[in-house]
């Protein structure tokens, strides 16, 4: 099927007519819409496996339609994605185990793949609407620009500002990118201006996050907005409790609430939101995992 | 034979023990894990460890999950903590003197503030063993500058009407502010973003590495090249526990932490820098005249001899002067 699937992408390399361009920006679209159908799956290899072909195919397809926003579009999010629910999870791993070397090369795979969604996610700004580089000078600046996008853009907002802050979160020792933090924190409280409820309510998910990035950050605000997310969802998209486990209590140094929204995640039901299956399967995973010594530990909480 | 080896077998036994519980120093920092800090200080883990064959292991605590600067030094008093890496707000809370190592407009830059911290090496390191402590080294954060929203802070004179914000246990920008005839703006760190979204601060003396980190220059835009003071920090470790330590293992650990200290200082002031240029790129850049700094020298006097009223010790104070003449 695969192999099919390549053989039909380099006969369109070949051609460049009209007619193959109409063909792949159907194929693109109908990916765009079909996208969601992923989050309903329940085994994470082959999630993985998937999700890393797809995205080999969609750069391919890129080549071919450059301008294509559904392309644009499908290479932000999937970068962002993979990176997020795949290679963070080796990443992760790495650390438990102490493996210094693995932690680094996991952390730098990551830093690529968000790279990539960074670069995808730039170019299809550039084309919708230029000047977004020249916007990154300051926070007003971004502000200001992207003030005139609208609600059919919340998703690519979204995605690109996700993108541009888990770069920085994995790595966070690279001052340069630190520096231009606030540019995805401005793309991602843009797209939740216009629709909060995306992807339940990850963007606001995410600007808890940010507001939790240090003991000296904005706590107060994290923990609003991780609840409203949490409420948003009806407690059943469990990405919002691990993330406010991982991020808020954690800073706060609040073990009883980083345990109670752990052992929360997985008590709940395998099929508390089928649409959000995949993302609940991987929220499990983290749950047991931070519920483990080494990141109890990095909390500063007790590991006995 | 058989008697005797079976004498010594508890013995052994209990040495196999020994060398199997190594001895654990606590250190806390605020310093995320991932981050140029964090970075350098991993290796210095690394380092002990492998020096002391793993008798000797370093714990760090990161993201201040130890508590404030202020709750870490307390920790260190009461034995919880054995080490803390902090800035000058938790030196000082061993020797308030450290602060005239922040004095505004007498630095200019690293050069002299080395020159001046060498000389006073020997005075720290004894009141630090007074306390109890052992000042392993010195660790930079950057040079302060000020910089502003809408407007450029080019003499004194144009801090009048304005907001400056000043971290709440900063003893030394207030003096600069009382001097200018301005009301500050005092805050936690955590306050200061949310103050400058609202235009409740709207200029800052801060290093642009702190302001990167921060992510306060996003919200800033104009900036001042003039270096106010040198922003500096450093490694205390409990001397109690270091004395309690195998001889060589303690100077493995001094030794080690002072080759992580120059690292992190070295590291850190070429982050500074590096800052300092991506910053001059994003915003409008003032460079003051021979007037403004003259006017700047003036008012920078005038703060210090407020803070020799009672924050230094007089012959530190007159030490730093002599030594930072130009």
């Amino acid at each position: 099927m695969r192999a099919l699937a390549m053989v039909w992408v380099v006969s369109l390399l070949g051609t460049g007519c009209s007619l193959d361009r109409i063909i792949l920006d159907g194929t693109l679209e109908s990916n765009r819409k079909a996208a969601s159908t992923f989050d309903t799956l329940s085994d994470l290899e082959v999630a993985k496996l998937a999700a890393a072909s797809s995205l080999v195919q969609l750069e391919g397809m890129q080549r071919l339609a450059p301008d294509n926003e559904d392309g644009l579009y499908l290479l932000t999010n999937g970068w962002a994605s993979y990176g997020s629910a795949f290679i963070e999870d080796d990443w992760e791993q790495a650390f438990d185990r102490g493996d210094d070397d693995a932690e680094a090369a996991a952390a730098k795979r990551a830093r690529e793949a968000y790279e990539r969604a960074v670069r995808f996610g730039t170019m299809l700004f550039e084309q919708k609407k230029p000047g977004f580089v020249a916007a990154t000078r300051n926070y007003d600046s971004i502000k200001a620009y992207l003030s005139t996008w609208e609600k059919r853009d919340a998703e690519p907002l979204l995605w690109l500002g996700a993108a541009w802050l888990s770069r920085v979160g994995v790595a966070s020792d690279d001052s340069a990118l630190v520096c231009e933090l606030f540019v995805g924190v401005a793309l991602i409280e843009r797209s939740v201006e216009l629709d909060p409820s995306l992807s339940y309510a990850i963007g606001v998910t995410i600007l808890g996050a940010y507001h939790a990035r240090a003991p000296d950050a904005e706590l107060g605000e994290a923990k609003a907005l991780f609840e409203k997310a949490i409420a948003m969802t009806g407690r059943k998209s469990l990405t919002s409790q691990v993330m406010m486990a991982q991020n808020y209590a954690c800073m706060a140094h609040d073990e009883p609430l980083y345990r109670a929204l752990l052992t929360e995640v997985l008590a709940a039901p395998d099929q508390i939101l089928p649409e959000q299956r995949l993302e609940n399967v991987i929220a499990k995973r983290k749950a047991q995992r931070y519920l483990g010594a080494p990141r109890l530990a990095r909390c500063g909480f007790s590991t006995k | 034979m058989k008697g005797s080896l079976m004498i010594l077998a508890p013995l052994l036994l209990s040495s196999l023990v020994f060398a199997a519980e190594p001895t654990t120093l606590k250190v806390g920092s605020l310093a995320p894990r991932e981050s140029p800090w964090g970075n350098v200080l991993r290796v210095w883990v690394k380092a002990v460890k492998e020096k002391t064959k793993g008798e000797v292991v370093l714990e760090l605590y990161w993201n201040a999950t130890q508590g404030d600067e202020a709750a870490q030094m307390s920790k260190m008093k009461t034995g919880q903590l054995d080490g803390a890496i902090v800035t000058a707000v938790g030196l000082s809370v061993v020797d308030a003197n450290v602060n005239v190592l922040q004095l505004p407009g007498v630095y200019g830059g690293w050069e002299k503030l080395d020159v001046v911290r060498e000389h006073l090496r020997p005075r720290f390191e004894k009141s630090f063993q007074a306390a109890g402590f052992e000042l392993a080294g010195w660790g930079d954060i950057g040079l302060d500058r000020f910089m502003s929203k809408g407007f450029a802070v080019k003499a004194p004179g144009d801090l009048k009407g304005k907001r400056p914000w000043v971290w709440r246990e900063d003893p030394i920008l207030p003096a600069v502010y009382a001097a200018a005839g301005v009301v500050p703006v005092p805050t936690s760190v955590p306050e200061a973003l949310p103050e400058l979204s609202t235009g409740n601060v709207n200029v800052m003396s801060i290093s642009p590495l702190g302001s990167e980190q921060l992510q306060w220059s996003s919200r800033l835009d104009t900036m001042n090249t003039m270096v106010v003071a040198p922003n500096i920090g450093g490694m205390v470790l409990s001397k109690a526990k270091l004395d309690a330590l195998k001889p060589e293992h303690r100077a493995i650990v001094l030794e080690t932490a002072k080759v992580a200290c120059k690292a992190l200082t070295d590291r850190i002031r070429a982050e500074d820098a590096a800052a300092f240029e991506r910053l001059k790129k994003r915003m409008t850049v003032v460079e003051p005249s021979a007037e403004e700094l003259t006017a700047w020298k003036k008012l920078f006097k005038e703060a210090r001899e407020r803070l020799a009223k009672g924050t230094f010790t007089p012959e530190v104070m007159t030490d730093v002067e002599k030594l930072t003449r130009d």
